[in-house]
C-alpha cells in the first residue's frame, strides 16, 4: 500500500546483451542474497530453483557464421494482466502499488503451480525438496530473507530484503524517499561487465529510463501485453527476434514436471 | 408455539452447517494459517541472527586478488561483494568469488590428514601428521643418501610468496631438490618476451589503458584472465563503431566466451597459432609497416643470429602459406597486420585457457616475436615493466632454490613431491606430475582443503586452511603495469586438524634435518607478512588504499609501521607509484628465442603444432582440444551454488563433457546430450556430448571442470579427469590430441 510519505515508483532493470558473457555471477549473486539452496543430487534445469536464470540462445546458422548470445531472464515484473495474480488462489502473489514489483509470498502459498503454468516467461520454480545445505552452510544464510520449504513456489522480487533495508537507512537519515542507486538487487551489484542497470522507470532522468527508451531496447513478449519492466538491449536484430521466439520454445518444452 | 425439534433438524443443521462452511473463508483461512504455521516450524531452516558488520579482504581463489568485501552476522560472512572504488576490481566478484565463503562447507572438505592405501581407486584412511611426517622425512633421506638422482619437490603454483621463499629455503638444504613453478601460466607471452630478453626487464605488465587493438590467441580476455575486472572496464565500447574504443580480435578454434563478444573471431584450425603469428610478423618487415631501423637495432637475429635467421623464418610463412594452414583467408591476414598498425598501439597476447594449458614454447616465442617487431615493449599501450616489490629478507641465492619449470625435469626422477594446492585458477594435468614420478614408491603429499583434482592421487593429504580461514599474500596480478601487494585476513578459525603449509614444511625440515634460515624459525606467516609491510613503509614507496573507508593514502603520509600494519588487517591494498616515463627500453632481445635449433623448431610448430603432436589423422581423425574457465578447472572447491549454474541451469557445461559440431556429430552416430565414448592413445572415457555450432568441424571440445558428483555429499570423485586422454609431449603441452568418437 502506498504511504503518503512513499513517493510512487516503478522498479525496472535494462539488461545490455552485448555485453554479458554468461559469466554467471549475476546467478550466483542472487542464490546466495536470497538463500537458494543447493542443487538437490536429483534436480535438473526443469526442476532447479534459480531466481535468474541465464540462458544460451543462437542463431542457428552453421560453424563459423553462428553467434550465440546470453540471455538473463529474471520474473519480467509484469505492470499490467500480472498473469500469476490474477491465477492464484492464495493471493500469495501481488504487484506493490508503491514499487511495481511483483511479491511473492512462499508462506501462503499452497504449490497449485497455477502461477507457473499462467507465467510466460518461465520465470517461477517450484520446491520439489526441501531446501539443505551442507553441514554448517546454513550459517551463512541472510537473516533479511526467510528460506522456503518443499511444495511452494518462489521467483524473483528484486531482492526485497535489500529494498527494506535501504528504506530503513533512509528513515534512519531522515529521508522518505530513496536517492538512485542506494537500492540495487544483488544481481546488477555483482554484474563485472554492468549489463544490468536498475532503477526507478517513473523517474524520466534515471539512466535505466533513459535506456529502456533506446531504439535498441526490447521487452520479452510485448505482444501479450503484460507491460514488463525488464528491457534488454541489443544492436544484433537476430538477438531480437530468437529471444522472443525462443521463450515461447522453452515454454512449451519445459513445465518444471 | 414452539415446535419441536427433531433429530432430523440437528442433522440437517449439522449438514447444512458443514456444507455451508465450505462457502465461508473459515476452511481456506485455517489452510492459510497451517500452510504460514508449517512453513515457521522448527523444521525450517532459519538463518542466523547477529550484529551486522562488514569486514574486509582479498581474495584469493584465483591470482587476480580482488579486494572483498564481506557482509557478517554475528562475525560470520554470509555474502561477499567487490570494493568498488579499488583500482581494477569496480566492485565486482566472479561467480567463484561470491561464493568463496561456502567453500568451508565444501562436501569435499578434508580436516584431517589422510593417507591413501595404495593404486589410484583405494579409499583414504585418516591418520597423524606424525605419520606423514615420519614417512615424508625417510623418504627425503633416503633420496638424500643415495645419491641416485632422485629430486625432491615443491610444485607451488603461487610463487613470490613468502611461504614460496620458505619453500625454496627448504629445497636448498637438498642438493637435489627442485623448485617448480606453475605448469600452466596465464602469463606466458609475458615470459616469453622477458626471457628473450638480451638483459632482464624484470617482469612485464600491460599497459591496456592506452592499448587500442589486442590481438589474442585464445586468451580468455573477457573470461577470468588477469584482473576480470580491469578487462571488462577497458572493454566498455566493444563493437562500438568509434575508432578510439579498444578492439579485441580473438584468433581460436571456437567460439569461446570471449570470441562472443570480441570485435572480430578469426576461427583458427587447432594448433596454428605460430603460423598466423609468423605470417604476421612477415608481413609486417616486408612491407616495412614498421620502424625497420629501431627494429634492425634492437633484434640480435633479424637477418643473423646464433639461432638462425626470423626474417628468413618469416618468409616461409607467405600470407597464402599461412592462409593454407590457419584456414583464415589471405586477404584477411594482410589486412589484419596492416590494422595491428594503423590501429595502434597494439598487443599481441597468446593461451591462457585454464583447461586447455600453455600454448607451447615455440608459439609463445613466436607471439612474443611478433609483439618485438610491433616494438611493444616499454611503450605506452604496450608491455611496461614494473618494479619488484621491496625487499624485506636478505636473500642469500644459495639458501634459496631457484625456479624451475617441470618441462626441464627428466622424467621418472622425483621421489617426493609436494603439492601446495593454493588455487593458480589453471588446470594440471595429473599425467603430466606422474610422468615425472619415479616409478617406485614415491611420496606425493598435497597441501590442499579438498580431495579434489590432484589430491586424488596423492599418497597423503595434509589438510589445509580454506579461502578466509588464513593470513595469506596477494601479490600482482600478471596484467598489472604497476606493483601490488595486499593480505587475505582470516574471518574464519579453521576446524582443528587443519595445518598451514608453512608450519608442515618446517616440521619437515626439523625430522628431515634441514636448517632453515633463522627468518623463518619460530615464526609465523603473518609475522613474515608484517615484517614485509614494514618494509614498505621503510622505502615510502607508493600509495595505500584502505577499503573501509575507501580512501587513498601515500606511504610517505602513513605515520607508522604500526599503523600501516593496521590498515592491512582492516583490509587494504598497497599499489607502487606508476612508472615515471615509458621510453622504449635499450635492451636488445631475440626474436627466435634462446632455445636450441629454434628456426627450425618454430618452422616444424608452424604447420600446425607439430601436426597434431604427429599422430596420424587416419586412425584418429578428430582432435580434441580441452577448454576451461579460471578458478573452476576441477583443482579447487567451488561453492555448492555453483550448482546453479552448472546442474540446474546447464550455463557452464561440466567437467568431462564434451562439445562437438552438429554435422560432425551426427556423422559419427551420436545424439544430442547422449554418451559417447572419446578414444585417444592415451586412453578412453565416456562423455556427455553437446551439439553445437559454434564448435569447429572435426574438433572435439572438451570440458576441464567440476565433477557433478563433487558438489553432493559422499560421493566419490574421480581423481582422473578428462586431461588423461590429452597427449602431453615433451614441453608439457596439452592443447591438442587426435581422438575419434562413438555412440554408446
Amino acid at each position: 500500500m502506498t504511504t503518503p510519505t512513499q513517493k510512487k515508483s516503478r522498479y525496472g532493470m535494462v539488461i545490455d546483451l552485448d555485453r554479458c558473457n554468461g559469466c554467471g555471477a549475476c546467478m550466483m549473486a542472487c542464490a546466495v542474497e536470497n538463500n537458494v539452496p543447493p542443487a538437490h543430487r536429483e534436480a535438473t534445469d526443469r526442476t532447479g530453483i534459480t531466481w535468474l536464470r541465464v540462458y544460451r540462445f543462437n542463431n542457428g546458422l552453421k560453424f563459423p557464421n553462428n553467434r550465440s548470445v546470453f540471455v538473463p531472464v529474471p520474473c519480467q515484473q509484469c505492470g499490467r494482466e500480472t498473469p500469476c495474480v490474477s491465477v492464484c488462489p492464495q493471493q500469495a502473489v501481488d504487484v506493490d502499488p508503491a514499487t511495481g514489483v511483483v511479491g511473492q509470498m512462499p508462506e501462503r502459498c499452497l504449490g497449485c503451480r497455477y502461477c507457473m503454468a499462467a507465467c510466460p516467461y518461465h520465470a517461477r520454480y517450484f520446491n520439489w525438496w526441501d531446501a539443505v545445505w551442507p553441514p554448517g552452510m546454513e550459517k551463512t544464510l541472510n537473516p533479511d530473507v526467510s528460506t522456503r520449504m518443499r511444495g511452494v513456489v518462489e521467483k524473483c522480487n528484486f531482492c526485497h530484503g535489500r529494498l527494506h533495508a535501504a528504506r530503513e537507512r533512509a528513515a534512519a537519515a531522515g529521508r522518505d524517499t530513496l536517492q538512485p542507486g542506494e537500492y540495487v538487487p544483488a544481481c546488477v551489484e555483482a554484474c563485472p561487465a554492468r549489463a544490468i542497470v536498475f532503477g526507478d522507470l517513473n523517474d524520466e532522468t534515471s539512466e535505466v529510463a533513459r535506456l529502456a527508451r533506446r531504439p535498441e531496447a526490447f521487452r520479452m513478449l510485448e505482444q501479450l501485453g503484460t507491460e514488463p519492466k525488464i528491457y534488454y538491449l541489443t544492436r544484433q536484430s537476430w538477438v531480437r527476434k530468437v529471444s522472443e521466439d525462443e521463450v515461447q520454445m522453452a515454454r512449451k518444452d519445459q513445465t518444471h514436471g | 408455539m414452539r415446535e419441536k425439534i427433531s433429530r432430523r433438524d440437528l442433522l440437517r443443521l449439522a449438514g447444512g452447517s458443514a456444507l455451508g462452511l465450505w462457502f465461508t473463508p473459515i476452511p481456506w483461512k485455517l489452510l492459510d494459517d497451517v500452510s504460514i504455521w508449517t512453513q515457521n516450524g522448527r523444521w525450517v531452516t532459519s538463518p542466523p541472527r547477529g550484529e551486522i558488520q562488514f569486514r574486509y579482504s582479498n581474495c584469493t581463489l584465483c591470482p587476480a586478488g580482488c579486494g572483498v568485501r564481506a557482509r557478517c552476522v554475528g562475525g560470520q560472512p554470509i555474502s561477499l561483494a567487490g570494493i568498488a572504488p579499488q583500482s581494477g576490481s569496480r566492485g565486482a566478484l566472479c561467480a567463484v568469488g561470491l561464493g568463496g565463503h561456502h567453500l568451508r562447507y565444501h562436501p569435499q572438505r578434508v580436516t584431517q590428514p589422510l593417507r591413501r592405501a595404495s593404486g589410484i581407486s583405494a579409499s583414504f584412511q585418516p591418520c597423524t601428521p606424525e605419520d606423514i611426517v615420519l614417512t615424508v622425512s625417510e623418504a627425503l633421506a633416503t633420496t638424500r643418501a643415495s645419491g641416485s638422482g632422485d629430486l625432491a619437490a615443491i610444485l607451488d603454483e603461487r610463487p613470490g610468496r613468502v611461504t614460496s621463499l620458505m619453500y625454496r629455503n627448504f629445497l636448498s638444504g637438498f642438493p637435489n631438490g627442485v623448485y617448480l613453478n606453475p605448469v600452466s601460466d596465464s602469463g606466458a607471452t609475458l615470459h616469453a618476451m622477458e626471457s628473450a630478453a638480451e638483459k632482464p626487464y624484470g617482469a612485464l605488465g600491460i599497459d591496456l589503458e592506452n592499448t587500442r587493438t589486442i590481438l589474442s590467441f585464445g586468451t580468455p580476455l573477457l573470461d577470468g584472465w588477469g584482473n576480470p575486472a580491469r578487462l571488462w572496464k577497458m572493454s566498455e565500447g566493444l563493437q562500438d563503431s568509434s575508432e578510439s574504443h579498444l578492439k579485441i580480435i580473438q584468433a581460436e578454434t571456437h567460439q569461446s566466451r570471449t570470441a562472443l563478444l570480441a570485435d572480430e573471431w578469426l576461427p583458427l584450425r587447432p594448433g596454428t597459432e605460430a603460423a598466423l603469428a609468423l605470417g604476421l610478423a612477415g608481413i609486417l618487415i616486408k612491407e616495412k609497416l614498421i620502424d625497420m631501423a629501431a627494429l634492425s637495432r634492437q633484434a640480435i637475429d633479424l637477418e643473423q643470429g646464433a639461432q638462425g635467421s626470423f626474417r628468413e623464418l618469416t618468409e616461409k610463412f607467405s600470407p597464402r602459406t599461412t592462409a593454407a594452414i590457419t584456414g583464415v583467408s589471405e586477404d584477411k591476414i594482410v589486412s589484419l597486420a596492416r590494422e595491428l598498425v594503423q590501429r595502434g598501439p597494439s598487443i599481441v597476447l597468446g593461451g591462457g585457457d585454464p583447461g586447455a594449458g600453455p600454448l607451447g614454447p615455440e608459439e609463445e616465442t613466436a607471439i612474443a616475436a611478433l609483439n618485438f617487431v610491433l616494438g611493444n615493449v616499454g611503450r605506452r599501450g604496450g608491455f611496461l615493466p614494473r618494479r619488484e616489490l621491496p625487499k624485506w629478507l636478505k636473500e642469500p641465492s644459495k639458501n634459496l632454490k631457484p625456479a624451475s619449470s617441470l618441462r626441464d625435469i627428466p622424467d621418472h626422477s622425483i621421489r617426493v613431491l609436494f603439492v601446495d594446492a593454493l588455487p593458480s585458477g589453471n588446470a594440471i594435468p595429473w599425467t603430466l606430475l606422474e610422468k615425472k614420478l619415479v616409478r617406485d614408491n614415491p611420496v606425493v603429499v598435497s597441501f590442499s582443503p579438498y580431495l579434489l583434482g590432484i589430491s586424488r592421487n596423492a599418497q597423503f593429504i595434509v589438510p589445509s586452511p580454506v579461502y578466509l580461514e588464513s593470513w595469506e599474500e596477494v601479490l600482482t596480478p600478471l596484467d598489472s603495469p604497476t606493483t601490488s601487494y595486499s593480505l587475505s585476513l582470516p574471518l574464519l578459525v579453521p576446524p582443528g586438524g587443519v595445518q598451514e603449509p608453512f608450519d608442515f614444511i618446517r616440521r619437515v625440515a626439523v625430522a628431515a634435518g634441514v636448517h632453515l634460515a633463522p627468518e623463518f624459525q619460530d615464526v609465523s606467516p603473518k609475522d613474515l607478512f608484517k615484517r614485509r609491510v614494514e618494509q614498505f613503509h621503510r622505502d615510502r614507496r607508493g600509495t595505500i588504499f584502505s577499503y573501509r573507508n575507501e580512501s587513498e593514502t601515500r606511504v610517505k603520509d602513513v605515520a607508522s609501521a604500526d599503523s600501516m600494519w593496521a590498515m592491512f588487517c582492516d583490509g587494504a591494498s598497497w599499489r607502487d607509484d606508476p612508472p615515471s616515463s615509458t621510453s622504449p627500453i635499450a635492451s636488445r632481445f631475440s626474436l627466435l628465442g634462446k632455445a636450441a635449433n629454434a628456426a627450425e623448431r618454430l618452422e616444424a610448430v608452424g604447420h600446425g603444432r607439430l601436426e597434431i603432436q604427429r599422430d596420424p589423422a587416419t586412425e584418429f581423425p578428430l582432435v580434441l582440444m580441452p577448454e576451461g574457465w579460471r578458478g573452476a578447472v576441477g583443482q579447487n572447491g567451488l561453492s555448492p551454488v555453483m550448482t546453479k549454474i552448472y546442474q540446474e541451469s546447464g550455463l557452464r557445461h561440466l567437467g568431462g563433457e564434451a562439445r562437438v559440431n552438429v554435422e560432425t556429430g551426427r556423422r559419427w552416430g551420436l545424439t544430442d546430450g547422449g554418451p559417447a565414448l572419446i578414444q585417444t592413445r592415451c586412453g578412453s572415457k565416456v562423455a556427455r556430448v553437446h551439439f553445437d555450432d559454434a564448435v569447429m568441424p572435426e574438433v572435439i571440445q572438451v570440458i576441464v571442470g567440476p565433477n557433478l558428483k563433487e558438489f553432493h555429499e559422499s560421493q566419490e570423485v574421480d581423481g582422473r579427469n578428462i586431461l588423461c586422454l590429452c597427449n602431453l609431449d615433451d614441453d608439457g603441452v596439452w592443447r591438442v590430441t587426435r581422438a575419434k568418437m562413438s555412440g554408446v
